[in-house]
């Protein structure tokens, strides 16, 4: 796709195929898309919406052509000499040529011009090719289309000769000598007549003997009746139509019921609540004017540009003007879409867009659309997850704050959360590639389990937390916690040397703190929504001269760890991560913890399980000359007994999560040893 | 059944005061609409069952024709552009979650008929059949603030007296029969207009694409939604109804408040609405 195609398009011309309100559902999106398509595809005129091109951009450029060739000049219609002709079919043809392609599975195409199948040989060539006269004359709508125009005689004439078996021996023989392997070929025809005998189009070449289907107004108005034809007949309705209000341009005039949408949001058949709808009276409730129906066929270039897989899924980021649409407006997202018509696979449609608005200061001008999908079959999409109101500035605040943390204390200096290479939420730290994560369903994916991949669910919170997150408005960390835990759990392996996954720790801990930064997530306990202080303010920070007074300032950064109880969970999980690391050094393979693995923990057994832990860190320290871990164990005491556990606010996947970060800290830290006086 | 109904209902609405859509009611009904759960299915999708945030007004006009018990298709014209004004205010936040559910084919084919050969036949979706499970999105505790004002004097004056009364005709619903509906009327109050050129505040969703004037941090929705509607005949039989007009509608998701300008806009109850 050109980029720059609508520079030159007039502003009137553009707002004429438009909607000139603002974007307010997804039919909208659909009808501004395919207008811009057509648009920027320079298909001008009454029929150039109807056309499609890019379905035939294999044969544009190549001897691809195969021309039925008819001489209207004489006193009868014969066919020309040669009848048949195999021609090149460059770019500047296009629109004469006029192909409108129609499902290969459906039948034949809704114009006079064909494509065959991509192995055809040349038997098959030659039935294509006679069809042009013997098929395609002969549909019904095309023979209703032929009843309504001056010129409809052509159409019959075309007919006539397709019933004459010497016509159908003449064109075979040459189809058949001009065609000798497989392959996939344009068929269409070239009429020659006298001057004003047929009605002709903008794309009428009057110096040429032969003229093609784009330029006779009859063929044309053939291809765009059978075209709308399957807006009002399809399944189970016989004529969806009537004198109704277009839902997308508020013109009175002829709407249909059964359009075609190519987010499948809308099928002709579909299983209601209520008994008994009639699939004729769709028209009624939310019919499409010829114009707008046309143009939500063409939606489907930009649309799949603005497609990323996610995990079982397909997610669309469908970018759409903030406000009334107008011609620059307009231009900006034909421009952001051409582009990503372009993209190589890595450039997520969002960040793409993030970083041109950013330059432009324009991230207020566009806002997108994200529609998680499932697809599980050709025409039912099942929607996971969507927000009409997404927005462009969420993903760039995000962007800046994740990096803030991958740049805070813990993560870039202490290591106490460290960057790995394989794990993108910490080491891709460019703002450009990283929005592009940060955009996409990966960004929870990463950190939280999910449902079953191949079966996804609309309760899946992967999609649910991207759309939340996308629109702006706020995660429960509540529900956030027992998803990191889920993966935590997920990804903890006990037969490998490093059983707990600490990266994907690492990268939970610097997406919890992003969001929090971000203000998009919600706790009944504040302290948990809480930034901590020493991210934004990097001024402040002060070095521990050793590891008690590392710990300290650890628990002093994290306001969720001011609470008591849940500072002496974390400590307890520090203290298991501390002595599997001496037992790892010991060369014992039954570590703390595999022994104490998150997910067993309870609100039951925790006090018990502390006590183990403690009792087995004394029995190490008599190795030493004083008690190991002195500060952890006096927290851990502390916090557990401030009251009976049973009586504690802290839910399960809280209790687990910061057991789990204290584990991270305790494998990590790395400030001194283990006796506490040094 | 519906069409049972039908035939007891008196299908004249009277019109017996003058008004145009643009200008002012001198008055109007308050009420409050709520429920546990609402499913307004927007029109541009039926195999994707998702909702409008704000009930569309048809959905509005269907639920108090249910409390007056006017019967299916016999109240458009009382709810018509000329004959009555609106305003739409969301008093929640618009949640959604996404709710599965089982259907039964609804095609003519797959339905039971019970009695086919009698006066009364009743046709059903036949039970034993098997389901399709569809996701609906539903609104969790939706909450609307609707202004109301009718032409039809009567119809009006009955409607103050069910609503102040705390009673309705048919069980009002929000979209689906299963989410049942509350009603809380507030009372009547005068509408007065707000004579303000500079953008200000409005308190209702707003129906009038060009007006609201977009603000950083704001979050705001846009959504277009049936307005208005018709019987439709053929041959001289009535043969259903059709949409003759479509409202796009700007609301704060989070039910807060949206600055216009350019939109005739009115005080009602100290609040600041758009009536359409």
């Amino acid at each position: 796709m050109n980029t720059e195609a609508l520079e030159d398009v007039a502003d009137k011309t553009i707002e004429s195929t438009i909607p000139r309100r603002p974007v307010a559902s997804l039919r909208d999106i659909e009808v501004l898309y395919g207008a811009l398509y057509t648009l920027g595809r320079g298909l001008t005129g009454p029929y150039g919406a109807y056309l499609t091109p890019d379905a035939a951009a294999d044969q544009i450029g190549n001897e691809t052509l195969v021309v039925v060739r008819v001489d209207l000049r004489g006193e009868k219609a014969t066919l020309g000499d040669p009848p048949v002709r195999l021609e090149m079919f460059p770019e500047d043809l296009v629109s004469r040529v006029a192909h409108s392609k129609f499902s290969a599975a459906m039948g034949v195409d809704h114009s006079i011009t064909h494509q065959s199948g991509q192995t055809n040989g040349p038997e098959k060539h030659s039935d294509h090719a006679f069809e042009r006269l013997e098929r395609w004359p002969t549909e019904d709508a095309v023979i209703e289309a032929a009843s309504e125009h001056d010129d409809g005689w052509l159409i019959e004439t075309l007919a006539e000769l397709g019933e004459d078996d010497s016509v159908e021996t003449k064109i075979r023989e040459e189809v058949e000598s001009l065609v000798s392997k497989e392959g996939q070929l344009l068929h269409t025809v070239a009429i020659a007549f006298d001057d004003d005998v047929l009605t002709t189009t903008a794309q009428f070449q009057p110096d040429e003997m032969w003229h093609y289907p784009g330029e006779i107004e009859v063929l044309q108005e053939a291809m765009a009746a059978r075209k709308t034809g399957k807006f009002r007949a399809k399944n189970e309705a016989e004529d969806a139509s009537g004198d109704g209000t277009c839902f997308v341009f508020d013109t009175d005039e002829t709407v249909y019921g059964v359009v075609d949408d190519p987010m499948k949001h809308y099928l002709s058949k579909q299983m209601e609540k209520f008994p008994a709808l009639n699939a004729d009276q769709s028209w009624q409730t939310q019919g499409l004017g010829r114009d707008a129906a046309i143009r939500a066929q063409n939606a489907d270039t930009f649309l799949d540009a603005c497609a990323i897989p996610a995990p079982g899924t397909s997610a669309f980021y469908l970018p759409y003007p903030t406000g009334k649409i107008d011609a620059d407006s307009a231009r900006a997202v034909y421009e952001l879409l051409s582009e990503q018509v372009e993209a190589d696979d890595e450039e997520s449609p969002v960040g793409n867009k993030y970083r041109r608005l950013k330059k432009l200061d324009r991230l207020d001008t566009i806002r997108f659309s994200l529609i998680i999908v499932n697809k599980y079959q050709k025409d039912r999409w099942r929607v996971l997850a969507a927000t009409p109101t997404a927005s462009i500035h969420i993903i760039e605040e995000i962007t800046q704050q994740h990096r803030t943390v991958q740049n805070s204390r813990w993560v870039e200096k202490k290591e106490i959360f460290p960057k790995r290479e394989k794990f993108p939420l910490l080491s891709i730290t460019e703002p450009e590639p990283l929005s592009n994560v940060i955009s996409s369903v990966a960004y929870l994916g990463e950190t939280c389990l999910g449902d079953d991949a191949d079966d996804p669910s609309s309760d899946d919170f992967r999609f649910r937390g991207t759309a939340t997150i996308a629109s702006g408005k706020q995660l429960r960390v509540e529900e956030l916690l027992e998803e990191y835990v889920a993966k935590l759990v997920d990804r903890f392996d006990p037969d490998s040397q490093y059983p707990f996954p600490i990266a994907t720790l690492a990268q939970q801990y610097v997406q919890l703190n992003a969001l929090r930064a971000c203000d998009l997530l919600t706790a009944d306990d504040e302290r948990l929504v809480t930034q901590p202080q020493h991210m934004s303010d990097q001024t402040s920070q002060t070095t521990a001269n050793n590891r008690q007074e590392q710990f300290e300032q650890f628990i002093e950064d994290h306001p969720a760890l001011s609470d008591k109880t849940r500072e002496g969970v974390f400590a307890l999980g520090a203290l298991v991560g501390r002595i599997s690391r001496y037992q790892s050094r010991e060369g014992k393979s039954m570590t703390a913890v595999k022994q104490y693995p998150i997910d067993n923990l309870t609100k039951h057994n925790i006090r018990r399980i502390a006590t183990e832990v403690v009792d087995s860190n004394i029995v190490y320290s008599d190795e030493y000359a004083g008690t190991m871990y002195g500060e952890l164990m006096d927290t851990v005491c502390d916090g557990l007994e401030t009251a009976e556990p049973t009586d504690w606010e802290l839910s399960t996947q809280d209790l687990r999560f910061h057991y789990a970060m204290g584990i991270a800290y305790g494998q990590n830290d790395s400030s001194t040893s283990e006796t506490n006086n040094e | 059944m519906q069409s049972e109904l039908d035939d007891h209902i008196d299908e004249s609405t009277s019109q017996d005061t003058e008004a145009t859509s643009r200008s002012l009611p001198d008055r109007c009904l308050s009420f409050r609409l709520s429920g546990p759960w609402g499913h307004f299915r927007r029109v541009e999708g039926n195999t994707v069952k998702t909702t409008y945030r704000i009930i569309p007004r048809t959905t509005v006009a269907g639920l108090l024709a249910a409390v007056l018990g006017i019967g299916r298709n016999q109240y458009y014209d009382l709810f018509g552009p000329e004959s009555s004004a609106m305003a739409i205010e969301p008093v929640s936040e618009l949640r959604t979650i996404n709710l599965p559910v089982n259907n039964l084919t609804t095609s003519q084919e797959g339905l039971k008929g019970v009695n086919t050969y009698g006066k009364v036949s009743v046709y059903y979706p036949d039970p034993t059949e098997d389901r399709q499970r569809t996701n609906y999105e539903v609104l969790v505790e939706p909450e609307y603030r609707i202004d109301l004002w009718l032409a039809d004097g009567e119809r009006y004056d009955e409607l103050r007296e069910y609503l102040a009364e705390g009673k309705a005709y048919y069980t009002p619903s929000l979209g689906l029969s299963e989410y049942l509906a509350d009603i809380e009327y507030l009372g009547e109050y005068e509408v007065t207009a707000v004579a303000q050129s500079e953008p200000h505040a409005v308190d209702s969703a707003v129906p009038d694409p060009d007006g609201v004037i977009p603000e950083p941090n704001v979050n705001y929705g846009t959504e277009r939604s049936p307005a208005f509607m018709e019987r439709t005949t053929a041959s001289g039989e009535f043969s259903g109804r059709r949409t003759t007009s479509y409202l796009t509608y700007t609301y704060s998701p989070d039910g807060n408040s949206l600055t216009v300008s350019d939109t005739t806009t009115a005080s009602v109850d100290n609040r600041t609405v758009v009536f359409r």
